[in-house]
């Protein structure tokens, strides 16, 4: 006899296995047997052939037979399903209901998960694109930088193959006043280079990109600011005068950059148009750190090799630097620097959470409930059903209740989209809602749901002894009563610890909002100083003070809300040489202190006189106890050839986001002019509006070339933590959403109770139990477990906020208030839930509920 | 009630004839041979399976060998039930088919 060919044995096990239980062996015996008889009648070849489409033509026909006998099955499956679902309509909606909240909060979350990863991605290169930075060192301190002098990447393109191309951008956008014939409108431009172009996807709708030249005066809008500046025209070849001082020549316009884009612009002008207005050599530094370059890689490059190799290359150069340079993945930029990766980790437990609570309703009711299938289980047993196929019901059961909660979840998601968009700030279309991913996700969701949820009841409604079912000797309801109340502890400390968490978060917010800064920000209003009068900043002073309204005026280089100005390298008297702080300075005229009503510990603050003196310094609190002597005052500080001697030390005050901890700090007379970019005005309160009008007059007259704006500073302090609040929100939204969940779930239960125990009410009625008496009976049970729920949830919420808080310099004590009141909030909720329940309960007429035995 | 297929009706009649040892190969065999169509082996399995659920059928299994790749056989059988089932069809068929050769096929 000869032996089978190998892949007809391939053909032969899949065959096997999926051939019907019953007579896999003997079907694949008897095709055996005719290969055989035919391999010795006519070759091997031939009854090879014979054996694969005879496996091809019958296989369907006998899948489709023996699914035909197993749907049947599936159809009575589905039809007590329904009836169920129909008879006690008021469960299968708690439970749907509660399940689609559940969906619908997790497919929001992770919209907005997938949104954050589509940050970026819609530029053709994302993942060969690195973005070039440097290492600051600082003694043994080594700072990440986001910045990069502008040579580094010409040079890295010169140098290795790898690199295709190199793009730079200016960090930041400043503000332009731009004149379009007689237009006049102020926006702000990114200066950068054109090979962004090619580097990233900015696709162009008008003029022709290959066309871009090298020179420094043209111009790419964007198609908004293109229909700002010239309506309708057609606006290539157009030109644009910026600042009164510079034409520029437009040659395209781009599409509007999509909201998941970290490199946003309107406006773009080249880099090169610096060197040719202000400093000739300003590309050419091996030290400024002011640029922001990207290396268009080689597909394929080896990450680490080319990081080593570039590491040195800024001191081989430029020897005295401190900058060591380094790559980092541009499609990275967004999740991992943005502090989004933080984020995402944090909506994904909240996420998972949700669904758990949603999953463990389903669960306790179903198996609450299970008592009532109980002589299904037991008819289907007695006829013959094994245990597995009982399983494999009641999962059905669950995934196919899960399904219809899915369909409801993807409508309450279509509905809560726009809210959500505006509580989240972020711009995540529809469409997003029915691509295949998505769907995908969804569908594992489902399934996960189904499981999750049909789990504990199949396994134990599969377990029912038939004969105790079959004689009505259940447990009533008993069986997993304590497993019960162990998940909506489980729930309910989930819940808590979710409304803890989003109270202390929105109490930390609230704190730093309103966290003492160490100077008044009420009633400051400031004002750029651009054009003429960045130049002649004192008329512009004297005039504006001359309304009574505006009591006191000073100008600064520097908003305080961040005073980003900052180098190492200081030395004093005794300094440990191993120590190298990092020291912000600001530069201010004389009247900051007034202004900014800064408190002086010690010494004076700057005067007419010592203003103009090179070597008068104040410092702060901080610096002042870093530099350790007795006397602070005639201290000698250096920086290089500079130098100065402590005049005064002037109480801490926060120039940065209370985030970070107040360093030392020096604040100095201005150097020059052109450092002068902002005033800011103390204005009384109660002459307010004439105050901004005179302020209005003053500056039209004076700066005739530049709109009149002006700002609250306040305002500015409002929005800084802004991304934070925003966060906790989002945060508060699922957490109410948690405990939403799991009252509906209590609700159920309740409900359950009540029906469960109503003979018993009956009994109690007809021996004078009060009405009262009997709800506060049922309530005892359900707030026991809320308030053992706290119990638990407490310490962990202490442990983990404790943590959380430990990061901020600056952070609340952690206080009873947000534990109790979160407490307080899931009893008034368990109440709630459970009240109705127990007030019918408690009033049904004793007659009724007794009629029946 | 439904009445048997014709291809159920064939291979119930194939047993029939064939007595005993009656199992897949040569019911497929003697079906091949007698109906001059080409039976699949899922043309034949599918009515075996369905008419032994239903009761007509009974199957014994037989001893492995080689040849069958050492699988054993499933020998099928008429029930009383089956035979039955036929006997109905055959009534049936008797009275439709009755004089059929001789009518004349008019236009």
């Amino acid at each position: 006899m000869k032996t089978m060919p190998g892949f007809i044995k391939g053909f032969r096990q899949i065959y096997f296995w999926l051939c019907p239980d019953e007579d896999r062996h003997y079907l694949v015996g008897d095709f055996d047997e005719i290969f055989h008889t035919l391999s010795a009648e006519q070759g091997t070849v031939k009854a090879g052939i014979w054996y694969m489409a005879q496996c091809l033509s019958t296989l369907p026909e006998i899948l489709i037979h023996q699914w035909r006998w197993r749907f049947s099955m599936i159809k009575n499956y589905f039809k007590i399903a329904l009836r169920q679902m129909q008879r006690h309509i008021g469960y299968s909606l708690i439970n749907i209901i509660g399940l689609s909240m559940g969906l619908a909060a997790c497919m929001l979350i992770f919209f907005w998960i997938q949104y954050q990863f589509s940050y970026d991605t819609f530029h053709e290169n994302y993942n060969d694109i690195q973005w070039l930075r440097c290492y600051q060192q600082y003694g043994e301190r080594r700072v990440d930088g986001w910045g990069i002098p502008p040579i580094v990447s010409e040079a890295l393109e010169a140098e290795y193959p790898e690199v295709l191309e190199s793009a730079r951008f200016m960090n930041g956008q400043p503000e332009a006043l731009f004149t379009i014939g007689e237009k006049k409108i102020k926006t702000e431009f990114q200066m950068a280079d054109p090979s962004i172009f090619h580097v990233f996807t900015y696709p162009w709708v008008r003029g022709n990109q290959e066309d871009l030249t090298d020179d420094p005066f043209i111009m790419v809008l964007s198609e908004t600011m293109a229909a700002r500046f010239f309506d309708d025209k057609d606006p290539i070849g157009e030109t644009v005068r910026m600042d009164d001082a510079h034409d520029f020549k437009v040659v395209g316009v781009m599409k509007d950059s999509p909201s998941n884009s970290t490199r946003k612009f309107d406006v773009w002008t080249p880099l090169s148009f610096i060197e040719k207005v202000h400093d000739p050599n300003f590309l050419q530094t091996w030290y400024n750190c002011s640029f922001r370059a990207y290396l268009l890689m080689q597909p394929g490059f080896d990450f680490e090799a080319f990081n080593e190799k570039i590491f040195d290359r800024i001191r081989e150069s430029d020897p005295t630097t401190n900058l060591d340079a380094f790559i980092f993945p541009f499609k990275d930029v967004y999740i991992k620097t943005y502090g989004t990766d933080e984020e995402i980790r944090m909506l994904s437990i909240i996420c998972g959470l949700i669904l758990l609570v949603a999953c463990i309703n389903y669960m306790n009711l179903a198996t609450a409930r299970s008592v009532r299938r109980a002589r299904e289980v037991g008819m289907r047993k007695v006829s013959g059903a094994h245990r597995n196929q009982i399983i494999r019901q009641f999962f059905g059961e669950s995934v196919f209740l899960s399904l219809l909660a899915t369909l409801i979840a993807i409508g309450l998601t279509i509905l809560l989209l726009p809210g959500f968009n505006n509580l989240a700030e972020e711009e995540i279309p529809y469409a997003m809602v029915f691509n295949p991913q998505t769907m995908l996700v969804l569908l594992g969701l489902l399934i996960v749901t189904g499981l999750l949820a049909g789990s504990y009841p199949a396994l134990l409604l599969s377990n029912f002894k038939p004969i105790q079912v079959l004689k009505n000797n259940v447990d009533r309801g008993k069986s997993g009563a304590a497993f019960r109340r162990i998940l909506v502890v489980f729930q309910f400390s989930i819940s808590i610890i979710l409304i803890i968490g989003t109270l202390v978060t929105l109490q930390q917010t609230r704190f730093l909002q309103n966290k003492d800064l160490g100077f008044s920000k009420d009633q400051l209003v400031y004002v750029p100083l651009q054009g003429s009068i960045q130049n002649n900043r004192a008329p512009y002073k004297q005039a504006l003070l001359d309304h009574p309204g505006i009591l006191h005026a000073t100008a600064s280089s520097h908003n305080p809300t961040a005073v980003y100005w900052n180098g190492s390298g200081w030395a004093w008297e005794g300094k440990d040489p191993n120590d190298d702080p990092l020291v912000t300075y600001i530069f201010i005229d004389e009247d900051f202190a007034n202004t900014f009503e800064l408190e002086i510990l010690d010494g004076e603050f700057y005067n007419a006189n010592t203003i103009t003196s090179e070597t008068a310094g104040v410092i702060n609190k901080r610096f002042a106890d870093y530099l350790e002597q007795d006397d602070v005052l005639g201290a000698r500080i250096w920086q290089g050839d500079r130098s100065f001697h402590v005049i005064g030390v002037v109480k801490d005050f926060h120039f940065s986001p209370a985030t970070r901890e107040i360093g030392p700090m020096i604040i100095a007379p201005a150097e020059d002019n052109r450092s002068m970019r902002y005033l800011f005005l103390k204005i009384d309160a109660e002459d307010m509006q004439n105050a901004i009008e005179h302020m209005k007059e003053v500056t039209h007259k004076m700066n005739p070339n530049f709109p009149f704006e002006f700002h609250f500073l306040d305002e500015d302090y409002a929005e800084m933590y802004h991304g934070m609040e925003r966060m906790a929100h989002i945060y508060q939204l699922f957490a109410i959403l948690a405990i939403l969940i799991s009252a509906l779930g209590l609700a159920g239960l309740a409900a359950f109770m009540a029906e469960r125990r109503i003979k018993e009410i009956g009994i109690r009625r007809v021996l004078g139990a009060k009405v009262g008496g009997i709800i506060a009976m049922m309530l005892k049970g359900q707030l026991g477990l809320v308030l053992l729920s706290s119990l638990v949830a407490w310490p962990l919420a202490y442990l983990y906020l404790k943590n959380w808080l430990a990061d901020f310099p600056y952070r609340i004590n952690l206080a009873a208030t947000p534990f109790l009141v979160s407490t307080a909030m899931a009893l008034l909720l368990a109440v709630l839930s459970v009240l109705y329940q127990s007030i019918k309960a408690a009033y049904s007429n004793p007659a009724q509920s007794l009629k029946h035995e | 009630m439904k009445y048997l297929t014709r291809k159920e009706e064939l291979v119930l009649l194939a047993i029939f004839r064939m007595e005993s040892h009656a199992y897949l190969v040569n019911i497929r065999e003697y079906l091949n041979r007698h109906t001059n169509k080409k039976w699949t082996i899922g043309n034949v399995y599918v009515p075996l399976n369905r008419m032994s659920k239903i009761g007509f059928l009974e199957s014994s299994i037989g001893e492995p060998n080689a040849k069958r790749g050492g699988k054993a056989i499933k020998y099928y059988r008429l029930t009383q039930l089956g035979y039955d089932a036929l006997l109905e069809i055959k009534k049936v068929n008797d009275v439709m088919w009755d004089g059929f050769d001789t009518m004349a096929f008019e236009e």
